[in-house]
């Protein structure tokens, strides 16, 4: 196990050194710095003030280095648009991000995995059928589209719950269950197909004629063995909560970071862009680490080779 | 081992099928993989099961301890000391599984959960026919695996299946098999994917473990040789029905059925004859042909096998001896001459 | 008989890392280790042995899929090119391999006749109408109908499957075929519709084969001559009737008397089995290979590895018990 830690590990390590130096160049890429954050008619010598100011006028490599070093004491820069430290902005609004995405990951494991579960055990049947079909439906419709029907369903019409605002925790609701339908059909596709998947396997027939009840049969044998392809899907899910969702985020006018990061691409203040995209891919990458050790934990066969086997 | 006919006696059988059908449905078509088939095993028998793909020799064991799934429509009886198992509650048949009657199959690695440990796969079954607590579970898993002849028992308790080799986790399935003290063992195709040293030592193996402990044992193979060995009775099966029925080795002596004579000259023999095979194939469960199953495969077809399905009955001359062939008697005294097709 | 193909001490050796430690202890692993034999025109060289013993690997290696780690391949004289170039092309048309599941050789999207042309397409050779005519002519060799010719291989039996493999494998017209495990997937009718085809598809085009398989049965009818593998090596070579009927070398004899007797026939006293675990490539005993497990093992077994050599009738044997060099029975038996 140890071994194949270290592995993943190192992997871990070249992705965020990739990423960072990909954000590094993000902000050359675009053209001149100087430029693109000031209008172009901006007089040469203003243009140089900045260029100095902000270090651009260093060669690349010195760049890149002093941006690693200011990465690794905290610093991601100041906001080109606000002069407030980028780090900063983004923590401001983390906490609003997570209030509403991780509530959305429960929702989406909560209901995806069980109807998962209920289609497969009852496959080709109008519960599978269904459930799926209604899976299929909720992943076609976009967010925003769905975001609108619930708000004119419940806030419009029925006047249950309020349109936004971030007071009161029923302002929740809304935003959580638009934000997790699709991701609970996703969850539901994935963990049918692995449940289906292990069903047909030899080992639940055997299981079976060994005189379990079928019941035992799921629980000791299936769901263990379908846990391991719904694991990744789920990894993935939570590597992305950091990211927060723009597009729910305006509809429910949640103060969250996918809004942020949107200001940010369109007013081009390339540092939080910059420290975004960090933390973001960061996120995923510990999400990942995290899957492909729980894959070692439940999955003997990744953790032990078999090349030292008993005959 | 006692070779010798055991028909004649009027000893009740332990498994008792009787005009078992089996009938799937899916989207395209619906169709009948097993049309009537017969078979008994007396207690302590061994009962070989051959046939090849399509000849629904694993699928009769595995509809005769309702393992095929809902969707399946099976009728007919299965009567196992008098009761019908196709009618049994969930829960009767449950504890029969495994404690009555216990099946192995023939790809032990892929038989045995990969996430759990050997041990404590074979505690399940313990702790579930005996009742047994954590603790002396282990302790009888362990002395299982001694009687299977695993070596370093204790050690291999904590291994996982992934581990060991096909011939030892065949070892664990009959360790497994053996925790619920079953009275018959259905053996499908065992070894067929297996080494020949190591089959040979799995089949010695079951044979010492019948010796001991009077368990019957439904042994299904493809391989007639395997059958010859180890087998008691020997039941014949071609496109879901029994073709031929008799002791072992009169059914190989003097086959009463074609497609058994067929068999055994296809098959190289080891004393390099050459091979005869069998033109055509094996039909579609859906496409089957009037009359006879095999006819259009058969050297020795007449008019009157187009007709109808001939019955699997007994042969006048020869007890326990039952054949599907409507020139039975002149098959088996060697006398029948091929014909034409008219 | 002229050597058509010749192979000289064939070694494959793979190094691998086994637990332990923070990187893996390295090891060794001798799939095959100094292998030789020669093929001829017309004749049929089976190679048989368990799960373990090197002969899948050793038919990778006389036709060059996987490079020897030493020793060569001779085709009509000239070593096996390791380098993918012109010449080696040239030389892969002469030999082809016929694999042991039909349905995973083909290609599912593609049809028949697609597949059987394919050959000639790869290497330019003829005009689109030239390489239908011939996939046609070799449908109807194997056996199979014209309408054949547009169907899937999901359409089709693993019999008939199996024969278009055999049908593209001939499309370049080969002088070698190596068939490893060709009809362990088939039934046992079907079977000996495949085996009879590649006898008379040998006698026809004199095709050499190398055939591959761990059925002592099928291998026995189809051969010319025998050679019996154990952990890499060759343990007995001879013809036929030689080896069943007389085996000389321990492993060989066991072997045997695992196989199910012959129908109809019964076993004389009880089965001689080799004693211990099944062997393991990565730690290859010392001397013998088989030492560990044979009732006739000596010192000398552990200490010197026999040679293979010819006994006074040409049988080839490596065990010291057969030439001579220690008592054939065991110690135990008068």
């Amino acid at each position: 196990m140890g071994k194949y830690l270290l592995g993943k590990l190192g992997r871990a390590a070249l992705t965020i050194i990739a990423v960072v130096t990909f954000a590094f160049l993000a902000l050359h890429a675009a053209g001149d710095p100087a430029v693109v954050m000031l209008s172009p008619d901006t007089p040469p010598e203003v243009l140089d003030a900045f260029r100095h100011e902000w270090g651009l006028d260093q060669p690349l490599w010195q760049q890149y280095l002093t941006y690693w070093g200011n990465i690794l004491h905290g610093n991601f820069g100041d906001s080109m648009r606000s002069d407030r430290p980028a780090l900063e902005l983004i923590m401001d609004r983390l906490p609003a991000t997570l209030t509403l995405m991780l509530p959305a990951l429960v929702f989406k494991i909560g209901l995806g995995i069980p109807l998962g579960v209920l289609a497969a055990l009852n496959r080709n049947t109008w519960i599978d059928r269904v459930t799926i079909a209604g899976a299929v439906f909720s992943h076609a419709v976009p967010n925003f589209v769905m975001g609108f029907l619930l708000v004119i369903l419940f806030s419009v019409t029925l006047h249950w719950l309020s349109s936004g605002g971030f007071e009161k925790p029923t302002d929740l609701i809304l935003p959580i269950v638009t934000l997790g339908t699709s991701g609970a059909a996703i969850i539901a596709r994935f963990t049918r197909s692995a449940m289906v998947d292990v069903l047909g396997q030899p080992y639940v027939r055997a299981a079976q004629a060994k005189g379990l009840p079928w019941s035992q049969v799921i629980v000791t044998h299936v769901l263990p063995n379908a846990a391991i392809p719904t694991l990744t899907i789920v990894g993935l899910m939570v590597g992305s909560l950091v990211a927060g969702s723009v597009i729910v985020e305006t509809i429910f006018s949640w103060p969250g970071v996918g809004r942020l990061l949107i200001l940010s691409v369109s007013t081009r203040d390339l540092p939080v862009v910059q420290t975004l995209l960090i933390l973001i891919a960061g996120a995923m990458v510990a999400a990942n680490f995290t899957v492909d050790f729980l894959y070692g934990v439940i999955d003997p066969r990744v953790r032990l080779a078999p090349a030292a086997r008993a005959k | 081992m006692d070779k010798a006919g055991t028909q004649g006696r009027a000893v009740a059988p332990l498994l008792d099928i009787r005009g078992l059908e089996i009938r799937f449905r899916t989207r395209q078509r619906q169709f009948r993989a097993l049309s009537g088939v017969d078979l008994t095993v007396g207690p302590g028998e061994a009962v070989g099961l051959v046939g090849e793909s399509g000849s629904g020799k694993s699928i009769t064991c595995l509809a005769a301890l309702r393992l095929l799934g809902p969707r399946v429509l099976v009728s007919g009886e299965v009567l196992f000391d008098g009761r019908n198992l196709l009618t049994l509650d969930d829960a009767a048949m449950t504890k029969v599984r495994g404690g009555d009657i216990a099946m192995i199959f023939q790809d032990a690695s892929s038989s045995l959960n990969p996430v759990r440990k050997i041990g404590s796969q074979i505690c399940e079954s313990l702790r579930l026919h005996q009742g047994l607590d954590k603790q002396s579970a282990m302790a009888e898993a362990k002395r299982l695996l001694d009687r299977v002849q695993i070596p370093m028992a204790s050690q291999r308790l904590y291994d996982y299946p992934h581990q060991l080799s096909g011939g030892m986790n065949q070892r664990v399935m009959i360790a497994i098999a053996l925790a619920g003290s079953p009275r018959l063992l259905v053996a499908d195709e065992p070894t067929t994917a297996l080494d020949a040293t190591v089959q040979a030592q799995i089949l010695d193996l079951l044979n010492e473990i019948r010796r001991d402990t009077g368990m019957a044992m439904v042994l299904i193979s493809h391989d007639l040789g395997v059958v010859a060995e180890n087998c008691d009775r020997v039941a014949v099966m071609y496109a879901g029905r029994v073709m031929e029925t008799g002791g072992n080795p009169e059914i190989f002596d003097h086959p009463s059925h074609p497609y058994t004579k067929g068999l055994l000259a296809a098959i190289p023999s080891g004393g390099g004859q050459r091979t005869r095979p069998i033109p055509g194939s094996v039909p579609e469960p859906w496409a089957m042909p009037p009359g006879c199953v095999f006819a259009p495969r058969c050297d020795y077809a007449g008019p009157s096998c187009l007709a109808a399905q001939p019955p699997l009955e007994p042969i006048g001359s020869v007890t326990g001896q039952l054949s599907a062939c409507l020139r039975r008697t002149e098959i088996i005294a060697g006398t029948a001459k091929k014909r034409e097709m008219a | 008989m002229s050597d058509l193909l010749v192979a000289e001490n064939l070694a494959r050796h793979y190094n691998i890392r086994l637990p332990g430690g923070l990187l893996g202890t390295p090891a060794v692993l001798k799939a095959v280790d100094g292998v030789s034999f020669r093929l001829h025109r017309g004749r049929t060289l089976g190679i048989v042995g368990e799960s373990g013993c090197g002969k899948s690997t050793t038919a990778s290696l006389t036709i060059g899929l996987i490079p020897p780690t030493s020793g060569r391949t001779l085709l009509n004289g000239e070593p096996i090119a390791s380098v993918a170039d012109a010449h080696w092309r040239r030389q892969r048309r002469d030999m082809q391999m016929v694999f042991q599941d039909p349905l995973a050789a083909l290609d599912r999207r593609l049809s028949v006749g697609k597949q059987l042309m394919e050959p000639m397409v790869i290497h330019g050779i003829g005009s689109a109408a030239d390489r239908r005519e011939r996939a046609r002519d070799l449908l109807s060799e194997v056996g199979l109908q014209p309408h054949h010719f547009d169907r899937y291989p999901h359409e089709l039996s693993g019999g008939q499957r199996q024969r278009v493999v055999l049908a593209r494998a001939l499309m370049l017209n080969p002088s070698v075929v190596v068939c490893d495990e060709p009809v362990s997937a088939l039934d046992v009718s079907i079977q000996a519709q495949v085996l009879a085809l590649l006898e008379k598809l040998q006698a026809e085009l004199n095709l050499a084969y190398l055939f591959i398989s761990h059925d002592l049965r099928v291998v026995r009818q189809i051969s010319h001559e025998v050679a019996v593998m154990y952990l890499g090596r060759i343990v007995e070579q001879g013809s036929p009737e030689r080896l069943f009927d007389n085996p000389e070398h321990p492993y060989t004899q066991m072997l045997l008397d695992a196989v199910p007797a012959a129908v109809g026939r019964s076993r004389s006293g009880p089965r001689k089995l080799p004693q211990g675990e099944p062997p393991n490539a990565i730690n290859v005993p010392s001397g013998c290979p088989f030492h560990p497990r044979c009732p006739l093992a000596q010192s000398l077994c552990a200490a010197e590895r026999p040679a293979l050599e010819p006994l006074p009738d040409g049988q080839l044997v490596a065990c010291h018990a057969a030439h001579g060099r220690i008592p054939r029975q065991p110690a135990s038996v008068s």
